[in-house]
């Protein structure tokens, strides 16, 4: 058994409490300060949950536009990147739920962007995205609310009351929505002749 | 016990990312070293985990700053406006038109019978019944197509878990996995309820084929297109595209040219209908004398009023349907003008500016601006759609640049929509090119 790597979410970020009150006002450098510092983290969420870049940019514009209109009615419950990742969440699967709009477009078309996948294993770059390609077009087939508590739970590392927090809806529900995307994505996979030969580096059978 | 056993792993394993103790760990270990599936769940479950945590991409840092840019824009030009208001608006119409296309979807199948037991492919001939027959011709008034007579023929049901391919009446079918398609053959008419069609059309056949979803119906007579039930995109030749009350939704859609169902769209088309019946209804009213210039719609030109570039690039997708390059190309520049357009609005602009020149048969002008949006906006799936629609455009504007506009499309875009095709041509173009 490998160790476990851990969880991939970050913890939340303090900001100070004038920060966040100059927000709530609608204040624009305040808002350009904390966005700067979120943007990557949230981008990072978006495109694990909608498995492409191509929209990123649209899609991060779109969260920011909707946190600028809630902001006002944020409490200070949870923590400002908790906040902002549930309009991200939402944001994703409404992305998701228009067909035309899945994006085939693989990771390497974003020119200048980075990804981990350079960033850590250069030598197996296309690898990588081979895998990735496969991954995603397996992913594609699920429901997207399945889909992205799935995403949130196995790789954002979320507990599941935090991912039935994201998603706005209850513990029951989010994990039949993690247990049938496993079983659906699992069963996809382990029929891939592609993927099995992946499989085997990990302690599957091989091909 | 076994079967308990591995429950209590397979609930191990589904809690990996948070952290297993000695004991859980251990227990993992031995279990794993009798139970080849748990082993195979593992492995999956750690394959895509390490493989999704790859996945994080991150903008450059001149995209992230427009996006900051922009979204900080909006909310200075439109304080007072709810990102999500319109959306819920939207929602709202989604939905009643979704609850419809259930409601006709259930009746649409009425006329099956318990016929589609299993998921494997299965065409699935059966006779019409008097129930069916009448029910068909309802669906044919309601899609403006002339109804036969209930006639006694037989009708063929398919219903996919993998690709297909099938040759119905004069057309060539690829069936996508999950496609679920009832065919008429004596109209030649293809009804998907689901899924993906791509049809290769016999020319010399000189007989018309069409494809039929709940939002509208394709009408060709020789070409390759390929249709989902809000999509039709066109590989070679030319279709037409009529809504359900038969309005025509694009006259022309050209190689490389997509029509894409949008709801919004056919409501504002709608409510164009409808406010323009109003407007005649009170000029008749008014007095003779009134000025010419009083009657003339406005909805077609460009206005002061505050629109977001979505909805100018509707009425500009409408104005190209209707042939009216002028108003698209006005349209167009408004949604450009409008308050930060996203790129892939920004996209969209440039490709419909394409589409009006190639509607004026300028077609270098066409091809000129394919090629723009094809560079400019690569990451983008319109992107895409122009590279592929420059190099068919090349055939006939300059084909001297055919074979160099398809090779930079395969190696721009190589998993691209139209990379079979391309493929295809080049290595025709190959064979019909003498060697030096």
């Amino acid at each position: 058994v490998r160790p476990n790597p851990g969880t991939a979410a970050p913890g939340p970020e303090q900001y100070p409490a004038t920060l966040v009150e100059a927000c709530r006002q609608g204040e624009r450098a305040a808002l350009a300060k904390l966005f700067q510092a979120e943007a990557p983290y949230l981008e990072r969420v978006l495109s694990r949950i909608v498995g492409g870049s191509s929209d990123l940019e649209d899609l991060l514009q779109l969260t920011l536009e909707a946190a600028i209109h809630a902001f006002p009615s944020f409490r200070g419950e949870a923590s400002v990147r908790t906040w902002l990742t549930r309009i991200a969440v939402r944001t994703a699967m409404r992305h998701l739920r228009h067909p035309a709009q899945k994006r085939r477009v693989p990771f390497e078309v974003i020119e200048g962007g980075q990804s981990a996948i350079s960033a850590s294993r250069p030598q197996h770059e296309a690898e990588a995205r081979a895998r990735l390609r496969v991954l995603y077009g397996h992913l594609d087939a699920l429901d997207d609310k399945h889909r992205t508590a799935f995403v949130l739970f196995q790789v954002e590392g979320r507990s599941m009351e935090e991912v039935a927090a994201l998603m706005d809806t209850n513990l029951s529900t989010t994990k039949s929505r993690v247990m049938w995307a496993r079983r659906k994505l699992f069963a996809r996979l382990s029929k891939d002749p592609a993927a099995r030969a992946w499989l085997a580096e990990y302690g599957g059978e091989a091909p | 016990m076994r079967a308990t056993m591995c429950a209590e792993i397979e609930d191990l394993i589904e809690r990996e990312t948070l952290g297993w103790s000695e004991a859980e760990r251990l227990r993992v270990e031995q279990h794993l070293n009798e139970c080849d599936a748990c082993r195979e769940t593992l492995a999956i479950s750690r394959f895509v985990r390490d493989t999704l945590l790859e996945a994080a991409g991150e903008l450059p840092e001149s995209s992230r700053s427009r996006a900051i840019r922009n979204a900080l824009s909006m909310e200075k030009k439109d304080k007072k406006r709810s990102v999500y208001a319109p959306r819920r608006w939207l929602g709202a119409g989604v939905a009643t038109l979704t609850l419809a296309a259930a409601a006709a979807l259930i009746v649409f199948f009425v006329s099956r019978d318990s016929e589609v037991a299993s998921t494997t492919v299965k065409p699935t001939p059966h006779k019409t019944t008097p129930a069916a027959a009448s029910e068909a011709q309802r669906i044919a008034q309601n899609a403006a197509i002339p109804a036969q007579p209930a006639a006694e023929h037989a009708d063929e049901w398919f219903e996919t878990s993998a690709p297909e391919q099938r040759q119905l009446a004069h057309a060539q079918v690829d069936f996508a996995e999950s496609t679920r398609a009832r065919f008429h053959a004596d109209r030649r008419l293809l009804e998907l309820a689901q899924g993906r069609v791509e049809v290769d059309v016999e020319t010399a056949q000189g007989e018309s084929f069409s494809v039929q979803t709940d939002h509208f119906r394709v009408e060709v007579l020789g070409t390759q297109f390929t249709v989902t039930p809000d999509s039709v995109s066109v590989t070679r030749g030319r279709v037409q595209v009529f809504g359900r009350d038969g309005s025509v939704l694009a006259r022309e859609l050209a190689a490389g040219g997509q029509y894409r169902y949008s709801a919004t769209t056919v409501a504002e088309a709608a409510a164009r209908v409808a406010s323009k019946r109003h407007m005649n209804d009170r000029d008749e009213a008014k007095p003779s004398d009134a000025k010419p210039s009083d009657t003339k719609p406005s909805d077609t030109k460009p206005s002061a009023a505050k629109k977001s570039a979505g909805a100018w690039l509707a009425e500009a997708r409408a104005a190209l349907s209707r042939g009216d390059g002028k108003t698209t190309r006005e349209l167009v520049s408004a949604a450009e003008k409008s308050a930060s357009p996203t790129r892939a609005e920004r996209a969209e602009a440039k490709t419909l500016r394409a589409e009006a020149a190639l509607l004026e048969r300028d077609q270098l002008g066409a091809l000129r601006l394919y090629r723009e949006v094809a560079q400019q906006y690569a990451e983008l799936s319109a992107g895409d759609n122009a590279a592929f629609a420059a190099a068919q455009l090349a055939k006939r504007a300059d084909p001297t640049h055919e074979r160099e506009l398809l090779q930079s499309y395969l190696g721009r875009f190589p998993n691209g929509r139209f990379r079979d095709e391309a493929k295809q041509r080049l290595s025709r173009l190959g064979e019909a090119t003498p060697t030096r």
